[in-house]
C-alpha cells in the first residue's frame, strides 16, 4: 500500500474477563501535510458560501459590522476560490453573484461583490431553513472539492419549527459543510450546535461585535485549509456484533451513529465530512458474544476511504486475558472520552435547567460539569463556565452566579461539545 | 504382492506406486493429494475449517470470522509433518494461547528441505508473517531447484521471498507489524546448506555430541560465537537478547547468514525454534534426547514433547533430517 497521507491508529481495551461484551476504542484518524487522495472532482480547491443574517434584529449597528466583517471575508478570499454571498431573513436572496451559483475570487470579482454587501438592510423574520436550502443549491452545482457553507445569525429561529429546520438539514446533509456562529447576544446555542453538527461543521458565538471582523475571516480561513472534500470512515462488524455508538470525540462530538449508510448487513460508512492537515478522535463502542478463555475476537475493521478508494485501514480486537490486571484497566484515551462525553451532557443539561428557571437542577449539572472540565484540564470550558457557576474553593460548594447573562449560558452551550485531547504528559498542567 | 495397474508416480519423491494405495510405500506421501495442491511440500498451515462457534466459512486473512468475530489460527496448535527422510513436529506450549512458529519441510529428486520461522510475539499477529515466510522459503526452494539453480542460489531466492512474504502478511499495522526469524536447510548428497535470520537454529547431531551450527542474530550470539567468556558484562545489557535482524516490513536491509557444512561422518540435523533450544544445557545435551534408531518424524515429535514437560514457555517447532539422506534409498518391495 503507498503512503496515502492518512493513517489509522486504535487505542482501546484490548483485554477482557470471561463473559465481557463491550469494546470500546479510540480511534484516531491523521491526515499529514502531504495527503492527497484522488480527487472525485476535476475541480480541487475550495467552494463558500457566506449566509448573512438580513432580519430587523440586525437593524443599526449590527448590520453595519456584519457587512464590514462579511467584506473582510471577501477581500481574503484567495483567487481562484469559488464563493457567494446570501443574505438570510424570513426567505433568502442571492447577493453576489446575482445567479444562483458562485463566482470566482479575482480583484473584480471580490470588488463587485463588497459593493453587494454594502447595499444591504435589515428587515424581515428568520426562517434558517431557507438560507441552508439556498446555499445548498449554490453548492451542489459547484465543481469544487471542497464546499463550505457560514452561517452568521444574531437571533433564534423564531419564523419555523424546529422540526422543518430540523428536516431540511438531513436534506442537505452531505451536499456541503456548514460553520455556525451565533453573533450578538440573542441567539440560541442548542440551535446553532444543530446546524454545525448535522452539517458535520463547527459550532461557535461571537456575541462583541469588535469581534466579528477577525473571527469571520478565521472561520473562513480554517475551511480554507481542508483538501478533501468528504472523507467517510467505514466500519465492519462480523453478524454477532452490535455497534452501539460511533462518535467523533475530538475537536467536537459528533455522534455518527445514527448517519450510517447501509453496504451490507456487516458493513456501514459514515461521514466525516470535510479534511485538511488534522487528527480527529473517534470513540467506537461495539457489543461481542461473550468473551470465553482463550478468545481472540474482532470488533471491527475500520478504514478511511475518499469515494471508493480505501486510504487507510485497521481493526478492533478483543483478547481474553486471565490477568484481572490487564481486563479491568481501562485505557486512559477511553477512559478520558468518557468523561469528556459526560461534560458535554452535564453542561447541556445545565443551560436547559437554567433556561427553564430549574435553578437546583442548573447549578448540580454545571458544578459537574465545572469539576470534570477541571479534572480533565478542559481550561477553555472551564472559562466559559465559570462565568455563570461559582466554586467555593474551600468547601467545594457551588452556586449560580448572580446576574448571569444569557450570552454566558449560550456560550457554554454551543461550545460544550469542544473537547482536548489527551495531555501527553499530566505533570506538564496543559497547555 | 500388488500388481501396478498403471504408470501412478508419487507426487512427492517420484517413485511409481500403485493407485490402490493411499500412501506413498517409498515416501509416505498422500497419492492422491488434488493436482491443484503443492504435493511436493507441507507445511504447518491449520486446515481451513469452518468456524467452530458459529460454523461460518467466511475467515479473513486474520483468521477472524467475518460470522461471530472469533478468531482461528492458521497455524497449527499442533501437529506433525512427515516425508520420511525428513519429519517434523510443532506444539504450541503451555503458555501461549496459540502457535506463532510455523515450519515447512519438502523434497525434490534427491534433495530434501526444511524451513522453521518462530513469530515474534511481541509483534502483531507474528504467526502470520512465520507462516507466510515457511511457505514461501520453501515453495521458492523447490522453484529454483526445479528451475535447475544451484543449491546456494536457491537459498537466496528463498529467504528473498520468504522476507517479501513476511511483509505482505496482516494488515498494516504501522507500529508495530507482523515479523518472524527464519531458518532453512537444504541437505543435498554433498552437504547441508544453512541460510538464517534471528535466533531459530540448526544443531548437527551425532550419537554422543551436539554442534549448534548458527549464530542467534543478537548481540548475546554474537558474543558468544566470538568466545567472549559468560561473565563478560555485555551480556547483561538490556537489549542483549533484542533480535538484531528479523523478516517482516519493518526488518533491517536483508543481509541473511549462510553456512554451508559437509559432515564426513553420517548424522541427524535438527532444525528449531528457540522454545526447544531454550531448554538444552549444552549443544552435547541434544544428542542425549535422541534416539538414533526412531524415524525423523517419531525424533522430532519426542523432542517437542521433551520440551513441553520442560514447562513449554514458548512455542516448539523441530525439523529432522538424516546426513546422508534417505531420499535415494527406496525400500524393495
Amino acid at each position: 500500500m503507498t503512503d496515502t497521507g492518512f493513517r489509522i491508529d486504535v487505542d482501546h481495551n484490548e483485554f477482557m474477563g470471561v463473559g465481557d461484551t463491550t469494546v470500546d476504542a479510540i480511534v484516531t484518524i491523521t491526515s499529514s501535510e502531504n495527503a492527497t487522495p484522488p480527487s472525485r472532482v476535476t475541480d480541487t480547491g475550495l467552494a463558500q458560501v457566506i449566509m448573512v443574517d438580513c432580519s430587523g434584529s440586525m437593524m443599526g449597528s449590527r448590520i453595519a459590522e456584519a457587512k464590514r466583517a462579511t467584506r473582510a471575508v471577501i477581500q481574503n478570499l484567495p483567487d481562484g476560490t469559488r464563493f457567494a454571498v446570501v443574505s438570510g431573513a424570513a426567505i433568502a436572496l442571492m447577493v453576489y453573484p446575482a445567479a444562483e451559483t458562485t463566482a470566482v475570487a479575482d480583484p473584480q470579482t471580490r470588488a463587485e461583490a463588497s459593493r453587494a454587501v454594502d447595499r444591504l438592510h435589515a428587515g424581515g423574520g428568520t426562517a434558517m431553513s431557507s438560507w441552508i436550502k439556498l446555499a445548498h443549491k449554490v453548492l451542489t452545482g459547484s465543481p469544487a472539492e471542497v464546499r463550505h457553507g457560514l452561517l452568521l445569525t444574531d437571533g433564534f429561529n423564531q419564523h419555523e419549527s424546529r422540526e422543518t429546520l430540523t428536516a431540511v438539514l438531513d436534506e442537505c446533509q452531505g451536499g456541503f459543510i456548514c460553520d455556525a456562529c451565533g453573533i450578538g447576544d440573542d441567539w440560541h446555542g442548542n440551535e446553532i450546535r444543530l446546524i454545525a453538527d448535522r452539517l458535520l461543521g463547527t459550532a461557535s458565538g461571537l456575541p462583541e461585535e469588535s469581534e466579528w471582523s477577525d473571527g469571520f475571516t478565521k472561520i473562513a480561513g480554517e475551511a480554507a485549509k481542508k483538501t478533501v472534500g468528504d472523507l467517510t470512515m467505514r466500519v465492519f462488524t462480523p453478524a454477532r456484533n452490535t455497534i452501539r455508538f460511533i462518535k467523533q470525540m475530538n475537536p467536537s462530538i459528533v455522534d455518527l451513529t445514527a448517519r450510517r449508510t447501509e453496504l451490507d448487513d456487516k458493513t456501514g460508512d459514515y461521514p466525516t465530512g470535510a479534511w485538511g492537515a488534522e487528527s480527529r478522535e473517534f470513540h467506537v463502542r461495539v457489543d461481542v458474544p461473550p468473551i470465553q478463555e482463550n478468545d481472540d475476537r474482532l470488533a471491527a475493521h475500520i478504514s478511511v476511504l475518499s469515494g471508493s478508494t480505501e486510504l487507510a485501514r485497521s481493526m478492533v480486537t478483543a483478547r481474553w486475558s486471565g490477568d484481572t490486571m490487564l481486563s479491568t484497566k481501562l485505557n486512559p484515551k477511553v477512559a478520558h472520552y468518557t468523561g469528556q462525553a459526560e461534560l458535554a451532557s452535564a453542561i447541556q443539561e445545565g443551560v436547559a435547567a437554567a433556561k427553564a428557571g430549574d435553578n437546583h437542577v442548573a447549578t448540580e449539572r454545571l458544578g459537574r460539569a465545572m469539576q470534570l472540565a477541571t479534572e480533565s484540564g478542559n481550561e477553555r470550558t472551564a472559562r466559559l463556565l465559570a462565568k455563570v457557576v461559582d466554586v467555593d474553593v474551600d468547601t467545594g460548594r457551588v452556586h449560580m452566579r448572580q446576574q448571569v447573562k444569557s450570552v454566558d449560558l449560550e456560550m457554554a452551550d454551543v461550545e460544550s461539545v469542544k473537547t482536548i485531547t489527551v495531555r501527553r504528559n499530566p505533570d506538564s498542567g496543559g497547555e | 504382492m500388488t500388481t501396478k495397474t498403471d504408470s501412478l508416480q508419487c507426487p512427492v519423491c517420484g517413485e511409481p506406486a500403485d493407485p490402490s494405495h493411499l500412501g506413498c510405500e517409498a515416501c509416505g506421501a498422500d497419492l492422491h493429494a488434488p493436482a491443484s495442491a503443492a504435493g511436493h511440500w507441507l507445511s504447518s498451515a491449520a486446515p481451513e475449517t469452518p468456524c467452530a462457534e458459529c460454523g461460518s466459512t467466511n475467515i479473513d486473512t486474520h483468521g477472524y470470522c467475518g460470522g461471530c468475530g472469533k478468531r482461528q489460527t492458521r497455524t497449527s496448535d499442533r501437529t506433525e509433518l512427515d516425508l520420511s527422510a525428513i519429519g517434523a513436529a510443532t506444539d504450541f506450549g503451555k503458555r501461549h494461547h496459540y502457535n506463532q512458529d510455523a515450519m515447512a519441510i519438502g523434497r525434490y529428486d534427491d534433495i530434501i528441505t526444511g524451513v522453521v520461522c518462530d513469530g515474534v510475539s511481541s509483534s502483531t499477529f507474528g504467526e502470520l508473517a512465520a507462516l507466510a515466510a515457511a511457505e514461501a522459503g520453501i515453495a521458492e526452494t523447490l522453484a529454483a531447484l526445479t528451475d535447475g539453480q544451484p543449491v546456494d542460489q536457491a537459498a537466496l531466492a528463498a529467504v528473498t521471498a520468504a522476507g517479501q512474504a513476511a511483509s505482505d502478511a496482516g494488515v498494516r499495522h504501522p507500529d508495530n507489524p507482523p515479523s518472524c526469524t527464519y531458518v532453512s536447510a537444504i541437505l543435498d548428497a554433498r552437504g547441508i546448506h544453512l541460510t538464517w535470520i534471528g535466533d531459530s537454529r540448526a544443531y548437527w547431531v551425532t550419537p554422543d555430541r551436539g554442534y549448534c551450527l548458527t549464530v542467534d542474530d543478537s548481540h548475546t550470539g554474537r558474543l558468544a560465537a566470538m568466545g567472549v567468556p559468560a561473565d563478560d558484562e555485555r551480556y547483561r545489557t538490556p537489549y542483549a537478547n533484542a533480535l538484531l535482524a528479523w523478516l517482516g516490513s519493518d526488518a533491517p536491509k536483508l543481509e541473511p547468514n549462510t553456512r554451508t557444512v559437509l559432515p564426513e561422518q553420517p548424522g541427524l540435523l535438527v532444525v528449531c525454534s528457540d522454545g526447544l533450544s531454550g531448554y538444552l544445557e549444552s549443544d552435547d545435551h541434544l544428542a542425549q534426547l535422541i534416539d538414533e534408531t526412531a524415524s525423523c518424524t517419531r525424533i522430532a515429535s519426542s523432542l517437542t514433547d521433551w520440551a513441553r514437560r520442560c514447562g513449554g514457555r514458548d512455542n516448539i517447532s523441530v525439523i529432522v533430517a538424516r546426513f546422508p539422506s534417505t531420499a535415494q534409498e527406496v525400500p524393495s518391495p
